[in-house]
């Protein structure tokens, strides 16, 4: 019996540890679990911070991917993967509506925008945009590269629309009345400062200005909504007349031709129309301008003189032939240097052509049309033989045409101490927009301090003429950026 | 052998064998608690730390907020210039000439001409889409409380004037130490080799500005210096706890440094 009693003292003892254990054990585990929940907290305050401003750049992200592709010089532009995305002109009418999506992994870029809807959208325009007028296009900052993918920016959506005057909330003109009828445009031609326009007929120094939008939505719920009005940026080029020839010495002959005239009155030619633009016939420029950088006016009286029908040269309201040297050069068009800047932009952007002869041909050119002009650039001379083209073309060297040519946008002839511009053969085509004509390099290559000598021979007949036009002025030059002309945050 | 058993149980412990346990049970007990005791102050320093930054990162992700959506609407949104209350004239308000829509130079450590912006007063001025319309927000530094105050923006008054206005103002955040004394600096100094470069006060705010040859700071813009050009605003937040280290008894100091870009226009 003695030695059983003893036995059982001992698991009592242990009992005594085990509860002097435990106890210690909840005192530090009470005092761990509440430092922990503190510091989650705390933890939690920091995280909502770096949400919101995650949430921030993602949106930021999304409206410049969209800004980004709309540039037709862009890689992922995005009319190269949806036709159309972006109509001709860049003009988007009231109520079409273009959506980037970017669904996270998981989700469906099919239901997107009903996992995420865009209410903004009514809450701008009074309603949903229709949905046939609706189009979406996968964003392309998620890229697969060596078999990993890495997602991009966790923006949900991103929407490109026409502006309005109350979609943004903004009494353009002054008005006292939101207007939502029409587009607003950028006009950059505005004085006394480049604004948005609202206007049935917009200047044709404008462009429709956009309205981007992204919503950014982080696996935490975080949202955000930032919005970008955005408007296209050209090189801006004006011209002071329909032709114009700008060097020391001007050697000219005139078209004998009778159905060939050069008219600075906007628009009395008979191009396709540009959409979205109505040339303003109120605004008439000389036929011919030149220069006369040596004084007097030893350019304008040989002009003058070597034109065969002088009552064909209407413009500007001046007696004929309307042909002034007191035209006045847009800063990028008056010297050597600026002219060459002008022509490395436009090459930077520009189909590049370097004719292995010296001399490109009709065939060198990049296809180019009415509803998709090109900005090509000749290094070298060009002729055409019976081609009609369409946007911005810059000659270096000698520009000659034949046969039933003509432009439709602008001519640079910009070249190097030979250049002359040389109509030759009949035809029944013209030139609508402004042709300029210079010498800014000797015929080594070298850059001149002023402007060189110039010629312009159209003495064998050269079509039916040159023809100011506005619309085919803006509509010729390429858009080099979307400018933000405004950003904020919606929510 | 049933009343054997019971008479052995009502035995219990020797007093040595208590005395030896509850000693034991005493030193295992005063170790846990003075463990606990320092882990409680270094918390109590810690938590006073995070809050200290905290409110610095609260003030500075507003601060970064407000100059990011500075300058809206600019002028290029009317065709028609309307009062100027319904536009923003530039991102940041400014003193002395606002009115007379005359620029002040910006400077810094007491150079330009501008009252503000300066290196611890600024005034944004844009409409954040809170539907108060343009507004002036302004931050300024009295003392160690930067403060922060919101005003419609109004016709015929400059934005100093109009924040100065009582109830205005309202402190944001404290214990902000960026333009501490010399003599603090020394100190601070001392536990923080790396702060106040120079031995000088920090700046809270920075300014850079649109030049034709880039970005650059404002009192280094020459003629590009103006409030209106202003493109960055480069913001370092100073902050010191509300009480001591508990362990130490020195002072616990937090920098954050942060950027406002911004992206509107400023015409």
């Amino acid at each position: 019996m003695k030695p059983n009693l003893i036995k059982r003292r001992k698991p009592s003892e242990s009992g005594v540890a085990l509860l002097i254990a435990i106890f210690v054990l909840m005192l530090i585990s009470v005092v761990a679990i509440s430092m922990i929940v503190a510091s989650g907290g705390e933890s939690a305050l920091a995280g909502n911070y770096r949400s919101s401003a995650s949430a921030y750049l993602a949106g930021a992200a999304g409206l410049e991917e969209a800004r980004g592709r709309m540039l037709s010089s862009n890689s992922d532009y995005f009319n190269n993967t949806v036709a159309n995305f972006i109509p001709a002109g860049g003009l988007l009418a009231l109520g079409q509506v273009r959506y980037i999506l970017n669904p996270a992994p998981g989700e469906s870029l099919a239901t997107l925008l009903a996992t995420y809807p865009d209410t903004q959208y009514a809450t701008e325009f009074g309603a949903a945009p229709v949905a046939a007028n609706v189009q979406t296009i996968a964003s392309v900052s998620t890229v697969v590269s060596g078999g990993t993918t890495y997602y991009g920016p966790l923006f949900k959506w991103v929407r490109i629309n026409a502006a309005t005057e109350r979609s943004i909330g903004t009494d353009v003109n002054n008005d006292t009345v939101l207007d939502t009828a029409l587009p607003l445009y950028y006009d950059s031609g505005h004085l006394p400062l480049p604004s948005l326009v609202v206007s049935a007929v917009p200047p044709a120094t404008s462009k429709q200005a956009y309205e981007i939008t992204a919503l950014a939505v982080l696996p935490n719920g975080s949202q955000k909504m930032v919005q970008y009005v955005a408007a296209p940026i050209t090189f801006n080029l004006s011209f002071p007349s329909a032709l114009t020839l700008s060097g020391k010495n001007i050697a000219f002959s005139g078209a004998n031709s009778n159905v060939y005239f050069a008219d600075g009155t906007d628009g009395d030619g008979n191009p396709p129309a540009v959409p979205g633009c109505t040339p303003n016939p109120s605004t008439s420029l000389p036929a011919i301008g030149v220069t006369e950088p040596l004084g007097g006016t030893g350019n304008q009286a040989s002009v003058i003189a070597g034109l065969p029908r002088p009552d064909h040269y209407t413009g500007a309201g001046l007696p004929t032939p309307s042909v002034s040297d007191t035209i006045t050069l847009s800063p990028a068009l008056q010297t050597p240097s600026s002219l060459n800047a002008l022509v490395q932009s436009i090459s930077q952007i520009a189909t590049v052509i370097t004719p292995s002869t010296g001399t490109a041909s009709s065939s060198d050119l990049p296809a180019n049309s009415a509803s998709n002009p090109a900005t090509i650039v000749v290094d070298g001379n060009l002729n055409l033989s019976s081609y009609v083209g369409y946007g911005l073309l810059v000659v270096t060297g000698n520009f000659s045409y034949n046969g039933n040519s003509g432009w439709k946008g602008i001519v640079l002839v910009v070249g190097d101490g030979t250049t002359t511009f040389t109509g030759l053969g009949g035809g029944n085509e013209e030139f609508d927009g402004a042709i300029f004509v210079a010498s800014i390099k000797d015929t080594s290559g070298n850059l001149l301090s002023q402007l060189g000598n110039v010629g312009f021979n159209i003495s064998g007949g050269g079509g039916n003429g040159v023809y100011y036009n506005s619309c085919w002025i803006n509509r010729a030059q390429p858009t080099l950026t979307y400018t933000v002309l405004s950003f904020r945050e919606l929510h | 052998m049933k009343l054997a058993h019971k008479q052995k149980n009502q035995r219990g412990f020797t007093l040595v064998e208590l005395m030896v346990s509850v000693a034991i049970f005493i030193v295992i007990s005063g170790a846990i608690f003075g463990l606990l005791g320092n882990s409680q102050k270094t918390f109590r320093t810690e938590t006073q730390l995070l809050s200290s930054f905290q409110e610095a990162r609260l003030g500075m992700d507003q601060i970064v907020r407000d100059a990011s959506d500075a300058g809206y609407p600019p002028k290029n949104h009317f065709s028609v210039t309307p009062a100027v209350t319904k536009f923003a004239v530039g991102p940041l308000g400014w003193q002395p000439g606002y009115l007379a829509a005359a620029p002040c130079l910006i400077g810094t450590a007491g150079g330009g001409t501008c009252v503000t912006p300066g290196d611890f007063d600024v005034i944004f001025e844009g409409d954040n889409n809170d539907g108060a319309g343009v507004q002036w927000i302004r931050y300024q530094l009295v003392g160690t409380t930067l403060f922060r105050g919101t005003v419609a923006k109004a016709a015929g008054t400059d934005p100093v004037t109009a924040t100065n206005a009582a109830g205005v103002m309202l402190p944001y955040v404290t214990n902000v130490m960026n333009n501490a004394s010399a003599a603090q600096i020394t100190q601070f100094r001392a536990a923080y080799p790396g702060m106040y470069p120079g031995n000088v006060a920090q700046p809270i705010f920075q300014f850079t500005c649109d030049t034709a040859a880039g970005t650059v700071l404002c009192q280094n813009a020459g003629a590009s210096n103006s409030p209106s050009n202003v493109r960055d605003v480069e913001i370092t937040l100073i902050v010191m706890t509300t009480q001591t280290d508990a362990q130490t008894g020195k002072v616990r100091l937090v920098e954050l440094n942060g950027r406002g870009h911004r992206i509107n226009p400023n015409q």
